[in-house]
């Protein structure tokens, strides 16, 4: 058998899985964005760009307090990043569950009151997962910053009214001159960012690791999404007769040629699928109400993800090729895309992690389909780094690729 | 048929490829590693912090921030080119530089005496991330800033003003408040700290565990189609569908609850065992139904890609993304996931899993119905 003729049956293989799963993924790319563009719309309607919801509950009637905190929600229209809302307690806990509200603070019962005879209660955060979450530090870090304020300036309106007391103003008047400063906190509060004066810097060299933009968000959501991807291929797999790559070797067809013939046929049909499915993204985010999110999306887009599907397809090879399983292969597929995709920042940002791991992640797979994806999107100059790096893990992936086909031809008595 | 002697056959058959074994030990090393890595210093954003060391804002301040359980990781810089250096060079992601004298220039600031600032950000880019973080100095700032608003407005309406200790006691004294918060779950449970960088363990380990289900359908479906369960009864089909399928997602069950254990992520071991085994029957009928419902290998291969993207994208395993409820319930991920902070998730998915093995069994009744019509009439 030619390598002409291996390669010609290799595709039969891999694209008699074309024709349905290529309308399965259109359909599929429908579903999200149609799912997509009704999310969006609700979630614009209801609450332009705000990235949290937090809940305030519990004793809120000090009138004090009740400045303090109406002062705190105008941090929306200053920040244009957070609302504080009033709920009732049943209503706060229905909130958390369907997601309305990121968080909530419960302010126990005569808080102020209780707080001013020396029975300091403590301030509930409430999140759904217990504050275990990034999403739920960040706002517990929001909450508590904002609690402290709220508290320190309590004590100075009532630390103030006290001492005009004792200095022999009426009770009246202490309420009087309360109210009075009470509005200067509130000044205070919603003028904050003046105690810092803002300098930018230039970056030196390449500057931070961070790069939490759109475009670093698209570029590592779709790298993980292609490596994820390939788990469309394990019907074709898991087709794969054993005992064949004998028969093979035996009519000269060595455990090279073929690994060349059958990852050609798999690129071809993975570059086909990303192509459909690149197209549909490109579509998606251009014609439907998700392109306010992004802007329309470049096709230079669907260019830029050739290499990245040249070497991530090669690693998905190898696994297939080195698991000899279906069940073991596709879990492997997941879990390494996972962790990999993880640590290579296409889930959090990068730098979330410690900077040891940041460092030792550069030089994953992912990482560098994510910078290149990301350069193209960012329509500037694309390293050629990256893209050597890339084919150089392909070329490693496929060697290793080849000599587990030969491994398993010896096993199975087919070399000498 | 006896169901333990088939399922310790059929689990001997998985354990024996080699794959299987090294997916299960790769979750083990996965959970070990992502352990080791949460261990070391991590936040989402390093501020570099510079300031005269005698100066007590400066002292206070940066006291307060560096023994904070935060977000942010604060280093502390000998001089403010230092920590101007450490963001260029992007060792830090913004400095926040205390002047000389950073006391007077909060004083001078509250009496609008001088348009000097107590505090100089050096950033390079202003993001989310860091204008959150600013909060953070905001509020360790905040107890200061009071304090002298305190102090500037008793000295307007007094005649000779008051000593600022005398006033500092009246702030101080307006009631004590030391270790203000509690964090608690939705249960009002007090949770134990953990690191966000092994909270996505759990979800990720559950999308694993329903992609394990959909794959021993594939893999069922495929040993049918090879006629290899032809010899037992069309009738006794759904239970050996049942034990297929769970001793398949049981061996990955067993190793996430290790994995969770490793990472920290667990809470007390009988729940967690329950909540496991269910979870492992969910995955077990969801696998079967779809199993039945798609027979095709090109469709299902595509349909499981597609549900363990779109599972990691809409539950709360990396990000909690809200409005995405509807969609949730769909899988047990959600249930499971959401299991250790809120017990009723438990319920819920029981319920899931309930209906789960209804339709699994409304789904093999074609199966069996039609061959005993089949059978030959009795004389």
């Amino acid at each position: 058998m030619t390598l002409k003729k291996n390669l010609a049956a290799q595709l039969k293989r891999f694209f008699s899985f074309f024709p349905i799963s290529a309308a399965v993924s259109l359909v599929l790319a429908l579903i999200v964005s149609v799912t997509g563009s009704l999310i969006y719309i609700n979630r614009k309607s209801d609450e332009t760009d705000r990235i949290v919801n937090i809940g305030l509950t519990g004793f809120l009637d000090d009138t004090y307090m009740d400045l303090a905190i109406n002062s705190l929600t105008t941090l929306d229209s200053t920040r244009n990043s957070v609302k504080l809302v009033k709920l009732g307690a049943d209503e706060a806990d229905r909130a958390l569950r369907t997601g309305e509200v990121g968080a909530y603070v419960v302010f126990p019962e005569n808080f102020i009151k209780e707080a001013i005879d020396g029975n300091f209660q403590k301030i509930s955060i409430v999140t759904a997962d217990g504050s275990k979450s990034f999403s739920s530090k960040i706002l517990n870090e929001l909450i508590r910053s904002v609690a402290e304020m709220v508290i320190s300036f309590q004590k100075a309106v009532y630390g103030y009214q006290q001492a005009v007391y004792d200095y022999g103003y009426s009770t009246e008047e202490m309420y009087s001159l309360g109210s009075n400063m009470a509005f200067r906190i509130i000044d205070a509060v919603l003028e904050r960012d003046g105690m810092f004066r803002i300098q930018a810097a230039e970056p030196y060299g390449e500057g931070s690791l961070a790069g939490d933009t759109a475009s670093g968000v698209i570029s590592g959501v779709t790298a993980v999404f292609i490596m994820l991807w390939g788990i469309v291929s394990c019907g074709a797999f898991i087709s794969r007769r054993d005992g064949l790559s004998k028969v093979m070797a035996s009519k000269g067809n060595g455990a090279a040629r073929q690994t060349a013939a059958e990852y050609a046929a798999y690129l071809v049909f993975m570059l086909s699928q990303i192509l459909i499915l690149g197209l549909a993204f490109c579509a998606v985010f251009s014609l439907t109400p998700l392109r306010e999110v992004t802007g329309p999306v470049p096709f230079s887009f669907i260019a830029s993800l050739i290499l990245p599907v040249i070497m991530i397809s090669s690693l998905q090879f190898l696994i297939y090729e080195a698991s000899g399983g279906i069940l073991g292969g596709v879990l492997i597929h997941f879990i390494l895309g996972c962790g990999m995709g993880y640590v290579c920042g296409c889930f959090y940002p990068a730098y979330f992690f410690p900077r040891q791991i940041q460092q030792i992640a550069r030089w994953l797979p992912l990482w560098q389909a994510r910078v290149h994806i990301n350069e193209v999107l960012l329509s500037g100059p694309v390293s050629p780094l990256p893209c050597v790096i890339m084919l150089l893990f392909a070329a490693v992936f496929l060697l290793a690729a080849a000599a587990v086909r030969r491994g398993r031809i010896k096993a199975e008595g087919g070399l000498s | 048929m006896n169901i333990f002697k088939t399922s310790f056959l059929l689990n001997k058959r998985f354990l024996g490829k080699a794959g299987f074994v090294i997916l299960l030990l790769m979750v083990i090393l996965f959970a070990v590693l992502l352990n080791a890595v949460a261990s070391r210093p991590h936040g989402v954003i390093t501020i570099a912090l510079s300031g005269d060391q005698e100066d007590p804002l400066y002292a206070s301040v940066r006291d307060r921030l560096m023994s904070s359980a935060s977000m942010v990781v604060y280093s502390e810089y000998k001089s403010g080119q230092a920590a101007e250096e450490a963001v260029r060079f992007g060792e830090c992601d913004e400095a926040w530089i205390f002047e000389k004298n950073s006391s007077r220039l909060l004083d001078e600031y509250v009496s609008g005496s001088s348009s000097s600032k107590p505090v100089t950000v050096i950033e390079m880019k202003d993001t989310v991330a860091r204008r959150l973080a600013r909060e953070d100095l905001s509020a360790a700032l905040s107890s200061h800033l009071a304090e002298r608003i305190l102090a500037d407005e008793y000295g307007k309406v007094t005649k000779n003003g008051a000593g600022r200790e005398k006033l500092a006691r009246y702030y101080s004294d307006a009631f004590y408040a030391d270790d203000v918060f509690r964090y608690v779950n939705a249960e009002g449970i007090e949770s134990a700290p953990g690191s966000y960088l092994t909270y996505p363990v759990r979800g990720f380990l559950a999308v694993a565990m329903l992609l394990c289900g959909l794959v021993v359908s594939m893999y069922f479906n495929r040993d049918e189609n090879n006629m290899v369960f032809s010899p037992a009864p069309a009738a006794k089909r759904p239970v050996i569908s049942l034990v297929y399928h769970f001793t398949g997602i049981l061996d990955v069950g067993a190793v996430s609850l290790a994995a969770l254990y490793i990472c920290g992520s667990a809470v007390f071991l009988p729940l967690e065992l329950i909540s496991m085994l269910v979870m492992c029957l969910a995955c077990t009928f969801t696998g079967m139904i779809l199993g039945r419902v798609i027979r095709s290998e090109a469709v299902f291969s595509t349909v499981s890609a597609f549900i363990a993207i779109s599972q990691l994208i809409i539950n709360p395993v990396f990000l909690d993304v809200p409005g995405l409820t509807p969609l949730r319930v769909l899988t047990p991920v959600f249930f499971y996931i959401r299991i250790p902070d809120d017990t009723r998730y438990l319920v819920y998915l029981l319920i899931y899993t309930a209906a789960a093995g209804i339709l699994a069994l409304a789904a093999y009744l074609p199966d069996i119905i039609p061959r005993r019509r089949s059978l030959p009439p009795s004389h």
